[in-house]
């Protein structure tokens, strides 16, 4: 391991300056979603049984399509609206997969290596972790999930949120107000989340140029390595989930079982996401949302390598 | 001490703002400065460049609601007095928004580093994801080209793709080839063992997304003498060209006869 700061500087700028216009985009959504949408139509939107609202949520991504740097800061207002924790992290870990670009952009990148099955099992498996993640979240008080701040996200961060609305409020308010209210938002969730995109993409800068990937190209011949190995990438590599498909199936040696593990792996957890969880949620939730998409990702995968399709 | 506090308070509420149009300004910034928007594929840099002006309108709007209520739009009043204060917590985060951005924009080089390169490993066959390049003679027009010309200028990539294309392939072995690539040794060039001391990767950068998912790909060029060049330095590689089977693959390799140093092309990287 041989660490270089002018290599590091380079990959660093191009993390934050890729990541960056997907974070502030997704933090203006969400501040017309907090300025905009009443509660009772987020709430509505879903099935009143919690676990058929797990299921739909989802699906959300095919509708309101978010890569994993945006939607962090939507889920903060989502929760903030009232919506169920268990099916706002649903739809966090589903949207940056179940999206019908990454879905193009997969099916693309898999030309002539096994594109319909890598394709489906990429959206199947995303879409099982996470719905397995948010049922698993359907008894936890959202006091052991998430962190104060989104709590009461008003005062949350360096940018303060000064205006604490009740529903009631932005229901008489104008519409200029309400843009004012939108915009407002949008600048206070950007703050706070960049801040620990910036140390995502720091430390994800750190291990992208300093290791050396080559000598990991021994481990390729064994299934159970070859998995492990491609999500030890997807967690250095950072990926955006649009274009990890490309990188993914660019790497040559590994079976596909191993790409597989990678591009599902990664649109969930990764050193940069790690960060911008943080933000979020607490540690302990973290943690153990991070062993069940490890663990699902790691026998899915491993299974999947017995069918042809996958080796 | 009321105006202490008063200023604390407005230093608190100000920060958000200098960070934001900081931000701002390096977004826009970084659409017409072609050092830094190498850094991301230009498919990206319209969408920084929306998001710089979004920001900058973002922070016009929160001055124009400062310049019409004044502190109550900085701070958030009675509904969080506590948070108005600034903290350590929040100078930290100004800081980390701040600095490491501005920094790394200061020391971030042209190029990547020979290290770079070796740490993710050549690829000396053609990848699968890149599209442009691809040659679009049939056999017999390259056999054309070849009667008239007596070097072949052509680019790594198609060098690399045509070792999948018999006909090609046949048409273009050991024929004198030419082309732009960066100089990298198999290992770093202080200790550089026996073996490798007469060859070089003639090496092209191709990224998907932005520089950090960049990956080399290149041709293993041998040397009669041992090259003495600057890492990461762009030549005109000519040469003669040679399909060696090498784990069972056909992968290119040239003979050098002739290098030259030239100046950055306009495309460092291929998209």
């Amino acid at each position: 391991m041989e660490f270089n700061f002018n290599d590091f500087a380079k990959a660093f700028l191009s993390i934050l300056f890729t990541g960056m216009p997907f974070l502030l985009f997704g933090t203006l959504f969400a501040g017309i979603v907090e300025a905009f949408v009443p509660s009772k139509v987020i709430k509505s939107s879903l099935p009143k049984n919690p676990v058929l609202a797990v299921i739909v949520s989802g699906f959300l991504g095919m509708i309101l399509p978010m890569c994993e740097c945006g939607v962090v800061a939507v889920l903060r207002r989502l929760i903030n609206k009232g919506l169920p924790v268990s099916c706002a992290v649903t739809y966090m870990l589903a949207s940056p997969i179940v999206n019908p670009i990454v879905i193009l952009s997969t099916y693309t990148a898999f030309t002539n290596q096994s594109q319909f099955p890598m394709t489906g099992a990429r959206i199947g498996m995303g879409y099982f972790i996470a719905v397995i993640v948010g049922l698993s979240l359907l008894r936890q008080p959202a006091q052991k999930v998430l962190n104060q701040s989104v709590l009461f996200i008003p005062r949350s961060g360096l940018f303060k949120g000064g205006f604490a609305r009740t529903e009631t409020n932005l229901e008489m308010m104008s519409f200029s107000s309400k843009l004012r209210h939108a915009l407002h938002c949008a600048s206070v969730d950007f703050i706070d989340v960049a801040a620990f995109l910036v140390m995502g993409a720091g430390i994800a800068a750190i291990f992208n140029t300093a290791i050396p990937q080559t000598s990991l190209a021994v481990f390729a011949n064994d299934p159970f390595l070859s998995i492990n190995l491609m999500i030890g990438m997807a967690i250095i590599l950072c990926l955006c989930s649009s274009t990890d498909a490309f990188v993914a199936a660019s790497i040559t040696g590994f079976p596909n079982s191993a790409k597989l593990a990678m591009v599902v792996f990664g649109p969930m957890f990764d050193l940069k996401l790690l960060f911008l969880y943080l933000s979020v949620f607490r540690p302990f939730f973290i943690f153990r949302a991070v062993g069940i998409i490890y663990i699902v990702t790691l026998i899915g995968c491993y299974l999947l390598n017995f069918t042809s399709w996958f080796q | 001490m009321r105006l202490g506090i008063s200023l604390r308070k407005l230093i608190a509420g100000v920060l958000p703002l200098i960070a934001l149009t900081a931000w701002a300004g390096l977004m826009i910034w970084f659409y017409f400065d072609p050092r830094i928007n190498v850094l991301t594929n230009p498919f990206l840099h319209r969408w920084v460049l929306l998001a710089g002006i979004f920001l900058a309108l973002i922070v016009i709007f929160r001055f124009i609601e400062i310049s019409r209520n004044g502190m109550i739009a900085l701070n958030c009043g009675e509904e969080c007095r506590d948070s108005d204060e600034l903290t350590v917590g929040k100078l930290v985060v100004f800081f980390t928004l701040i600095i490491p951005f501005f920094l790394a924009i200061i020391v971030t080089p042209a190029s990547f580093s020979g290290q770079f390169v070796r740490n993710r490993g050549v690829e000396l066959i053609a990848p699968a994801v890149i599209t442009k390049g691809i040659p679009e003679m049939t056999a017999d027009e390259v056999q054309s080209v070849l009667g008239e010309v007596t070097v072949y200028d052509t680019d790594v990539i198609e060098i690399l793709m045509l070792a999948d294309d018999p006909a090609a392939r046949s048409a273009l072995e050991k024929k004198e080839v030419s082309f732009i690539a960066q100089l990298v040794y198999p290992e770093a060039k202080a200790g550089i063992s026996e073996k490798n001391r007469n060859i070089f990767y003639a090496v092209r950068l191709y990224m998907l997304c932005c520089a950090a998912d960049a990956r080399p790909v290149g041709i293993l060029v041998r040397t009669p003498t041992s090259l003495e060049g600057k890492e990461m330095s762009w030549l005109k590689i000519s040469g003669i060209l040679n399909y060696v089977n090498t784990n069972g693959r056909l992968v290119p390799e040239v003979t050098l006869k002739t290098s030259e140093l030239i100046p950055t092309p306009e495309e460092q990287y291929l998209y």
